[in-house]
Parts: C-alpha cells; sequence; structure tokens
C-alpha cells in the first residue's frame, strides 16, 4: 500500500483551477508491482525493484530522506488543444537554463503536437516518448524527496499557468530565511501582543499597563520623565502631579502645533 | 498494463481508447458538470457506456461516489470527454 499527499492532491487542484476543462486521473499505481514514480520506494523494493529508475538519483534514494510510503506522481487529463498548450509551456521551462521551476521534479510526459508523445526528464535533459496515453494526459512524476513540498507545487503549477520566472517570482511570497539567520518564532498570542503593540505605536495610543501611571500614554509619561530629570526631580510616581505636568506638556503641545499651522499657512 | 478497446455509446463512441485499469473509464465533462461511466468489455475489447445520457458530475469529495474518488482508486480511470 502506500500515501498520497497532500501536496499532490493540491496540484490536482489548482491545476484544474488554471485549466478548466482538466480532470484529475489519478495517483496512485496501476497495481502494487507497477514500476516508476506513481508506486511508493516500499512498494518498490519489496516487490524487487530496488533498481527502479525512480529510486535511483539525488533525490530520490532512500538515503535521501524520501518518503518511503508515497506515491510520488500524478496524472491529469486534458483535451487536445490543452494537452499541447501545457506540455508546451513546460517544454520552455524545462529548457531555459535560468528557469529552475522544475528542478524539483523529475519528468514530465505529454504531446507537443497533439500526435506524437514526448518525455521530458528535467534531471538529466534527457528526451524521449511514452505510451499513447500520454496523448491525452499528462504524467508529472518525482522527485521522491518533494512529494510533500507545496513550493515545488506552486513552482510547477506556475509553469502550466503559462508565467514566466519573473512573474513567478513576483507573485509568490518571499522564501524563508536561509538557515543560519536568527529569527524570532511567535506563537499565536506572542504575535498577537506584537500585533497590538505595532498598532498602539502607530496610532500613538499605547499605555501604561501599571503603577501610578496606569492608564497614560506611555510616550507622554517618557516625555514627561524626561522633563524631571532635567529639572533634577524624580521621576513621575504621582498622579496629581502628573496630572499637573500633562497639562504644561498639553500647553506646550498645542503651542507646538500653532506654530506649525501658521508656518505651513505662512 | 493498459486495456485498449473502441468506445460504444456516449461521447467516446466509435473512439479508440486506452485505459490504464482493468474495469473501464469515466469520461468527464468539467465544464458542463457531466460525466459517463465505461465498462471494459476484455473478451470483445469494447467499452461499453452504461448510460448514453450520463450522470450529474459529483466533485464532492465528502460523497459516497465521487470523481476524485474514482481517481484515487484503481478499478476505473479518469479521463476527459472529447
Amino acid at each position: 500500500m502506500g500515501t498520497i499527499s497532500e501536496a499532490l492532491l493540491e496540484m490536482s487542484r489548482l491545476w484544474e483551477e488554471t485549466i478548466p476543462a482538466a480532470v484529475f486521473s489519478g495517483v496512485a499505481p496501476s497495481s502494487q508491482t507497477a514500476y516508476g514514480y506513481h508506486n511508493s520506494a516500499n512498494n518498490l523494493i519489496n516487490s524487487g525493484q530496488s533498481n527502479d529508475y525512480s529510486l535511483q538519483i539525488n533525490g530520490d534514494r532512500t538515503s535521501d530522506g524520501i518518503d518511503r510510503d508515497a506515491y510520488c506522481a500524478i496524472d491529469m487529463s486534458m483535451n487536445r488543444s490543452d494537452m499541447i498548450l501545457v506540455t508546451n509551456r513546460v517544454y520552455k521551462s524545462w529548457k531555459d537554463a535560468n528557469d529552475p521551476r522544475l528542478d524539483k521534479h523529475r519528468e514530465g510526459i505529454g504531446t507537443l503536437d497533439g500526435n506524437n508523445v514526448t518525455y521530458m526528464d528535467f534531471q538529466s535533459g534527457q528526451l524521449g516518448s511514452a505510451d499513447d496515453s500520454h496523448l491525452w494526459h499528462f504524467h508529472k512524476g518525482g522527485l521522491r524527496l518533494y512529494v510533500n513540498d507545496m513550493e515545488s507545487v506552486n513552482a510547477f503549477i506556475s509553469v502550466i499557468k503559462g508565467q514566466t520566472y519573473a512573474e513567478y517570482l513576483s507573485s509568490s511570497p518571499p522564501p524563508p530565511p536561509s538557515p543560519g539567520v536568527d529569527m524570532a518564532f511567535l506563537d499565536d498570542s506572542n504575535a498577537a501582543a506584537l500585533a497590538y503593540r505595532i498598532d498602539a505605536m502607530v496610532s500613538g495610543s499605547e499605555t501604561a499597563r501599571g503603577g501610578p501611571v496606569v492608564g497614560e500614554q506611555i510616550w507622554i509619561v517618557q516625555h514627561i520623565n524626561a522633563i524631571e530629570k532635567k529639572l533634577g526631580t524624580s521621576p513621575t510616581t504621582d498622579g496629581a502631579k502628573l496630572a499637573e505636568l500633562e497639562s504644561k506638556v498639553d500647553a506646550i503641545l498645542a503651542k507646538l502645533a500653532s506654530v506649525g499651522d501658521a508656518l505651513k499657512s505662512g | 498494463m493498459l486495456y485498449l478497446g473502441v468506445g460504444v455509446g456516449g461521447p467516446f463512441d466509435g473512439v479508440e481508447v486506452i485505459s490504464r485499469f482493468p474495469k473501464g473509464f469515466l469520461a468527464v465533462d468539467r465544464p458542463i458538470n457531466r460525466c459517463w461511466i465505461y465498462d471494459f468489455q476484455e473478451n470483445i475489447s469494447q467499452f461499453v457506456v452504461r448510460d448514453a445520457d450520463g450522470y450529474d458530475l459529483v466533485n464532492d469529495i465528502t460523497a459516497p461516489k465521487n470523481r476524485v474518488r474514482a481517481a484515487l482508486e484503481d478499478e476505473y480511470d479518469v479521463m476527459v470527454a472529447p
């Protein structure tokens, strides 16, 4: 037996969105002893096919940390014109040395002209053929290491959409930071607190949460403390004194605002 | 293993078909939301339509019988209707 990854199912949904007449045709192998990417690594090995071509290259070997139970190919059925369209888009991306969107995939089989089947090995660059069922369904296989990888799915879907690599980059979320870059990981509560603080700071409404100045806007308290420090008095700890100082600050700010308005109008 | 035969009735009438699965195939027309079931008759190498008028296509993957389930199983192939 084997498993079907959520990423492959998502690929089928995105493919159908992109090509309105396309139909998800399958993932599972035609039998548990079938060769190639449709079958899982464990099924291949257990049926004496450990030398199958889909287990040999970098990203396909069991030692690479692949999901050994996963079926790793998808078939999408399309009409003749869509088969030609999609196959040509994949072929064009494959042949572009500056386009890495197929780098995590192994093979594609379709038809460039509606009459002949074209096999494309994205890893070796080999061009070939396959059986005529690929005149009405496109096969995408491997690499096994990326069968659960949504980034590789999105890259492939971008190709069949007809996007250029530059368009794909501009429409994709930025890649995650590379390993080694210091990051702060936020859980949901921390993220919510951070969002609150950013919003509060931007709006200037963040208030003190405790102590004698509880409820007062932080930036006012900080300014008053700075003024008191310059005057040689103790930092604000008294509510009445705070109110008195606030009124003075408000008066200063109002004066500054009127001066500013006068300068603008002048 | 591939199963080769000629379609009888429905949208594949007279069309040579290759199915990858032994019981036959499901022909799907998503734009009009219809499907047709073809059963493979190996002795005469024909895929015979069950109902030439077809059925409403079931896209709901939680339904007991739906097109995605057919694609995920290994009895009927699924292909676009011509």
